[in-house]
């Protein structure tokens, strides 16, 4: 990189820029306002628009400022007769054959074009030729075009920058987006008749100068200027982006724009998160506490349900003991509400019987997450993402599940030539934007990590400076030996041929990252799968000390931030051991109590215990169990054993309707505290919507309740439970809630020390259908859905209404099925009726149904002690 | 008659094939080329003839050749622009349908002088037999190896590709063209850089005109000096005058430089129709301002035409007589910019269309006192504030029309008639 500056004058300014710098961008750099249409900093400037023209000495014409390098020496006016004349005529042309509709544009308030005619435009017009007029619907006279479920085209309002079909290309990679005519009916459209519909769809309307584009969900609803805005951190996924919340006194929560951090989302927001993360006005949200009585529900005051559930929880204490209670929360929940749930559990309840991780068959153990913790350290800024040279994605489908991250991968494949390489068992999809896919069957993660790191250590592929002891090397790759290729080639479906060939690219990369999905190390193998890439990273030096690095995904929220603050088992809050000495006299000291002693159970070890009748109460906090927990049947039967259910719950979904009590929960713009995203970052996220009459916020609810039951819980907000929790922090303490900042920040972890990592890998072979159910079943979530959270969220349900079951092109023509043709998926364990949808993203014989649809539940088809769930499919 | 240089031949049958074109002495400066002289050479030879485009710009050939980095990793490309669509010119067409071999060999030595091993020629979509003409005649020098690999066992290889547009003015512009020929809208790109160091697919990439490159095997031929001492001292050679109007005997012209309007059109053209009065003359294509009876005695030259007024650009001379309305010529051209505009910059899409209606409008008897001197404030701000030279190419139209016939559009607006005519023209 050229990192030589350039000096320039900019109005009688001295400015100094990076050499490539653009004139608008060096004009900018100083807060010269230059005005434009086109321009956007994350995308290649076109000089579409001609509203940023300048005047620079020695040439003969304007220049426009947003294409033009800089250079030494250059003297550049912004301000000059000449410029503010041709501001103003472009304005003028802009506007000729512009409706000005403005009274009934949505964008009115936020238009680009408004508030630059008031700057620089002339006060009236001189053209008085018939507009140009884009009729969708002659009969109505309607002008505006559905391109696709979420977003509206006005063509007439449509000023030609190209932003949108820009956007949609150069940063996310797809062209469902074009420009179309020629002249004065040049226009946008979705090519072919096909729907604009991709997971960033609206970027476009945010970034749409003027009304043009709008979203559905804003559409006609109110003035952007009877809106209130908030600063806020988007739950739906790990990245972790902000968001600009704009809620209404009347109408509540209404819809979200992006908030630019350029360490995480550089101003860009997936779908999921801007649409689907409206879900707080929604009518089935639970506005008051409610007992059951029977088979319904009496709406209580709220001291009557605490008061009932202290009454509960102290009968079961007495009868069976502290440990025949248990706590589960969700891992969408604040850092503040992870911790104080911690707390009550622990200290009120008294118990350690406490997880977060509601939607896996296995769990990490204490051993496990001590290796996940340390291998965190190998972690990257996701801004850093795009400066690798090679990027190695293992065990997620990441565009669906983080979609912005993908957005810094594009970012690298497009500007630094950046090489991505994708294991996963389905094909990832980048668009335009090129990937390497290397496909394993379904529960292969293992089998083809081992035989990269057998590729690795037979080709001498590593370095001998690297960070090993001689014997202890010779002994872990003499264990390697045990498997041999052709069961690994068996296991994960990849040749030895194939493994090499990724192998190789992995050790000759400059600067490799690895990327590892939450399906990974939270499947049947994760531990296993977790020191096994450590071996990886470190044998090919990418350990991130100097280079590479390794990115675990968290895929919600704040699932870090519940790992971190206490929510397993075994870490207390700030990752305190449970045995640890120091820590845990340091939490007593400041609770003012006594921890239990007694080991906890995680939510499948708690889910045996009240199966066996050990646990009797259970408090679910924001956890959708019944929805969420892969066996459907079970977990049924377990919840229905309990002689307590507390849901603490935002709607009142399929596991509240099985409670004893339901308390109502608050959502993220209801409340305010911190999230941590998937990289460590800690972010503050604020108040938005006032929640509705009648809803205490959860912090307030679980503090009560631990009074209730004698703790003393005394905190006056928020950002005094967080004050509380740093303190605790080796890491994060001197964190000062009033100075996270607008970037947030990353909690710095102990130095990178590496030990010799390497470890003993235990090889599990592969299990396979029989002919009765041959196809394995994944399931994860769709880019649209949040499990089933989004299902109270009208937009993401009319992206995505219902669930597909996906299946290759390769499947669907064995078995005579096309798109949209319903069949029957059965299981062992049950059977579902859905719709096919045929995608290149399935490799033959593997199918996926998403976990999202309450009405289709694909748990209902997954046993928990198979570690690999197979189907028959029949058309129905 | 002056001496021809590409159109020597141009009429004889079997000319367009390779056997007639040997025949006629064809295919000797290539193998000159690639056994006598390094690309560098050749690029001074053409350079020493002053030899300049020939597709409007005028800018010197050699110099341009001379812009590519020698030292660039990345391939070089050189395109043909056979995008033929100035209104008013017809010469390509005929250049590579009668001789397409002309061409060829001249790109093949362009091609040799700028290391490139890729050629493409865009040729204009509507150009149905040219395209045929050229295919064959592009399988017709592979045959001999004048094409290919290892061209003549000089170890030089070049393939050449056609390319047939989609029928857009805008793509005749260098960066459109190459927009379109990777597969994209023809917009026109924002220079610099210029295509020497990013042209097509980011690499350098050399552009040139039709008849610039049949020219060049004649200067390897017979010399720089020769070609030198054709034309002026400035604007060397021969170019092709294609004359069109209201003339006696139009057609493609082939005849040095420096010639006068009025020898072009009274004694090659043989006057004007009927003998009816000339009105005014389009010089270089329709996007070159319009020059009045008392600039006939111009030299048609580069220099010389923009002295009085105008520009040569590409030689498309069109004659107009006493019959003509102004109004009408300026609402006609001005419907073709229109039409032709890409759509990209905001001055040249929506001036272009005000522009038409203001003068569907004069044109039409509705026109208002002001429209004129609208019609000028429109023509400033689109002429030098557009991204191509789209948009400066569809002000002359109207602002020489204004400037030397005012009368004819205060005539309009005050009387709703035509001066010309007596009537509306239009519907």
């Amino acid at each position: 990189m050229d990192n030589s500056k350039v000096k320039l004058t900019i109005d009688d300014r001295e400015v100094e820029v990076p050499k490539d710098s653009t004139i608008l961008e060096a004009a900018l750099s100083v807060g010269i306002d230059i005005p434009y249409f086109c321009w956007h900093p994350n995308l290649e400037s076109v000089g579409a628009c001609r509203m940023c023209l300048v005047e620079v000495e020695k040439m003969p014409k304007l220049v426009a400022s947003c294409v033009n390098p800089v250079a030494e020496g250059m003297v550049v006016h912004t301000n000059t007769e000449k410029v503010i004349k041709a501001r103003e005529k472009v304005l003028e042309f802009v506007l000729t054959n512009h409706p000005l509709d403005c009274p009934t544009c949505d964008k009115g308030g936020e238009c680009d074009l408004q508030d630059l005619t008031y700057d620089h435009g002339p006060m009236m017009t001189r053209y008085r030729e018939d507009k140009v007029r884009w009729i969708v619907d002659t009969h109505y006279r309607f002008d505006d075009l559905q391109l696709g479920p979420l977003i509206y085209r006005n063509q007439n309002r449509c000023i030609t920058c190209f932003r949108c079909v820009r956007i949609t290309r150069e940063i996310f990679g797809y062209s469902d987006l074009g420009v179309f005519g020629r002249g004065s009916k040049t226009h946008i459209s979705a090519p072919g008749g096909e729907k604009f519909l991709n997971e960033f769809s609206g970027n476009t309307v945010e970034y749409c100068p003027v009304g043009a584009l709008t979203a559905r969900n804003f559409r006609y609803k109110i003035r952007p200027w009877l809106c209130e805005q908030t600063p806020t951190v988007c739950p739906m996924c790990g990245d972790g982006c902000n968001m600009t919340a704009w809620s209404h006194q009347r109408k509540g929560h209404i819809r979200n724009t992006s908030r630019r951090n350029d360490s995480i989302d550089e101003g860009m927001l997936c779908d999921r998160g801007r649409f689907g993360s409206v879900f707080s006005n929604h009518p089935d949200r639970i506005k008051s506490p409610m007992i059951k009585e029977g088979d319904t529900f009496r709406e209580v005051q709220w001291e009557e349900a605490l008061g009932f559930i202290a009454e509960g929880i102290k009968k079961i204490k007495s009868e069976s003991g502290p440990e025949a209670l248990g706590g589960i929360a969700s891992d969408l929940v604040s850092n503040e509400e992870a911790y104080l749930f911690s707390r009550l559990m622990r200290q009120g309840v008294g118990t350690n019987n406490l997880d977060f991780r509601g939607d896996r068959k296995s769990l990490l153990g204490a051993g496990a997450l001590k290796i996940l913790f340390e291998m965190q350290k190998m972690s990257v800024p996701l801004e850093k993402v795009a400066s690798f040279d090679t990027v190695f994605v293992i065990g997620t489908d990441i565009a669906s599940t983080h979609p912005i991250y993908t957005m810094w991968l594009k970012r690298g494949i497009r500007k630094a030539g950046l090489r991505v390489l994708a294991a996963n068992s389905r094909k990832l999809d980048f668009g335009i934007y090129s990937v390497q896919n290397f496909t394993y069957r379904p529960g292969g993660e293992l089998a083809l990590l081992l035989g990269l790191l057998k590729v690795i250590v037979k080709e001498k592929l590593y370095s001998d400076a690297g960070p090993f002891r001689g014997g202890q090397f010779s002994r872990w790759a003499n264990s390697l030996q045990k498997t041999n290729y052709d069961t690994i080639a068996a296991s994960c479906g990849l040749s030895e041929e194939r493994i090499s060939i990724l192998a190789r690219a992995l050790a000759e990369s400059e600067n490799c990252l690895f990327v590892v999905g939450q399906d990974l190390w939270e499947g049947p193998l994760g531990s296993s799968c977790l020191l096994a890439i450590n071996d990886l990273a470190v044998l090919t030096e990418n350990n991130g000390n100097p280079r590479g690095g390794v990115n675990l995904l968290f895929d919600s929220g704040n699932y870090l931030g519940a790992l971190n603050w206490g929510l397993t088992p075994d870490y207390l809050p700030a990752r305190r051991h449970r045995e640890d000495k120091v820590g845990r006299e340091k939490i007593e000291s400041l609770w003012n109590c006594r921890l239990p002693e007694a080991e906890g159970f995680d939510t499948i070890k708690m889910l045996e215990q009240i199966r066996k009748g050990n646990i009797k109460g259970l408090y679910l906090y924001q956890s959708d169990l019944l929805c969420d927990f892969p066996d459907w049947e079970y977990i049924h039967d377990c919840l229905s054993k309990l002689d307590l259910l507390i849901v603490h719950e935002l709607f009142l979904t399929e596991t509240a309707k099985m409670a004893t009590v339901i308390l109502p929960a608050t959502s993220f713009v209801e409340t305010e505290g911190t999230f941590t995203n998937t990289e460590g970052r800690i972010q503050r996220f604020q108040r938005g919507a006032a929640p509705s009459k009648g809803v205490r916020e959860s912090w307030q609810t679980l503090s009560r309740l631990a009074q209730k039951l004698g703790a003393e819980f005394v905190y006056e907000n928020p950002p005094e439970i967080f004050r509380e929790m740093v303190t605790l922090s080796s890491d994060a303490a001197g964190l000062d809630y009033d100075k996270l900042g607008a970037r947030g920040r990353i909690v710095a972890l102990a130095e990178r020390v590496f030990e010799p990592a390497l470890y003993e890998v235990e090889f599990d072979s592969y299990t396979s259908g029989d002919s009765d159910y041959p196809y394995p079943l994944l399931t994860g979530d769709l880019v649209y859905h949040l499990r089933h959270l989004t299902n109270y969220n009208e937009d993401m349900m009319l992206v995505a209404p219902e669930a597909h079951l996906e299946i290759s092109p390769e499947d669907a023509k064995s078995l005579e099925l096309k798109e949209d043709d319903t069949v029957r998926v059965e299981s062992a364990r049950g059977a579902l009726e859905v719709k096919v949808a045929i995608s290149k993203k399935s490799p033959p014989g593997v199918v996926f149904l998403p976990r999202n649809y309450s009405d289709k539940n694909v748990n209902k088809l997954r046993d928990r002690e198979k570690t690999l769930d197979y189907v028959r499919i029949a058309k129905a | 008659m002056p001496e021809k240089i590409l159109f020597k031949y141009i009429d004889e049958p079997g000319q367009d094939t390779i056997k007639v074109y040997m025949k006629n002495g064809g295919y000797t400066a290539l193998p000159k080329v690639l056994k006598e002289y390094t690309p560098d050479q050749v690029t001074d030879i053409v350079k020493e003839s002053g030899l300049r485009g020939r597709g409007g710009a005028g800018f010197p050939a050699g110099v341009k050749w001379s812009f590519v980095p020698k030292d660039s990793p990345k391939p070089k490309y050189l395109l043909i622009n056979a995008d033929e669509s100035e209104p008013g010119t017809f010469k390509d067409r005929q250049l590579l349908e009668r001789d397409p071999h002309q061409l060829i060999e001249g790109s093949i030595i362009a091609a040799y002088a700028v290391q490139a091993h890729t050629g493409f020629i865009y040729i204009r979509g509507e150009f149905g037999y040219g395209a045929k003409q050229l295919l064959r005649a592009l399988s017709e020098a592979e045959e001999k190896n004048f094409l290919g690999k290892n061209i003549l066992g000089s170890g030089y290889d070049l393939t050449i590709h056609l390319h047939r547009g989609g029928g857009a003015y805008i793509c005749g512009e260098e960066t459109a063209l190459m927009e379109s020929i990777e597969g994209r809208r023809g917009l026109s790109r924002v220079r610099p850089p210029y295509p020497a160091i990013v042209g097509l697919y980011g690499c350098p990439t050399v552009i040139n005109n039709v008849e610039t490159l049949s020219n060049v095997p004649h200067i390897i031929n017979k010399g720089a000096e020769w070609f030198a001492s054709m034309g002026t001292r400035k604007s060397t050679g021969t170019k092709i005058f294609s004359l069109s109007g209201q003339v006696k005997r139009p057609g493609n012209y082939e005849l040095p430089m420096g010639i006068s309007l009025r020898e072009l059109i009274y004694e090659y053209g043989g006057g004007i129709f009927e003998d009816r009065e000339l009105k005014a003359v389009i010089p270089g294509g329709s996007s070159t301002p319009i020059l009045t009876p008392d600039k006939l005695d111009v030299k048609l030259d580069f220099e010389s035409v923009v002295e009085a007024g105008s520009m040569l650009g590409s030689a498309g001379v069109i004659v107009m007589d006493e019959t003509t309305c102004m109004v009408n010529v300026a609402w006609r051209l001005t419907r073709f910019y229109q039409h032709e505009s890409c759509g990209k910059c905001t001055p040249c899409r929506e001036g272009t269309y005000w522009m038409l209606k203001i003068l569907e409008r004069i044109e039409n008897g509705k026109g208002e006192s002001g429209d004129v001197e609208l019609l000028l404030d429109i023509c400033n701000y689109i002429e030098g504030y557009t991204v191509c030279p789209l948009g400066d190419a569809a002000v002359p139209a109207v602002r020489s029309t204004i400037e030397h016939f005012q009368e004819e559009y205060d005539y309009h607006i005050r009387n709703k008639t035509c001066m010309v005519k007596g009537k509306p023209v239009f519907k």
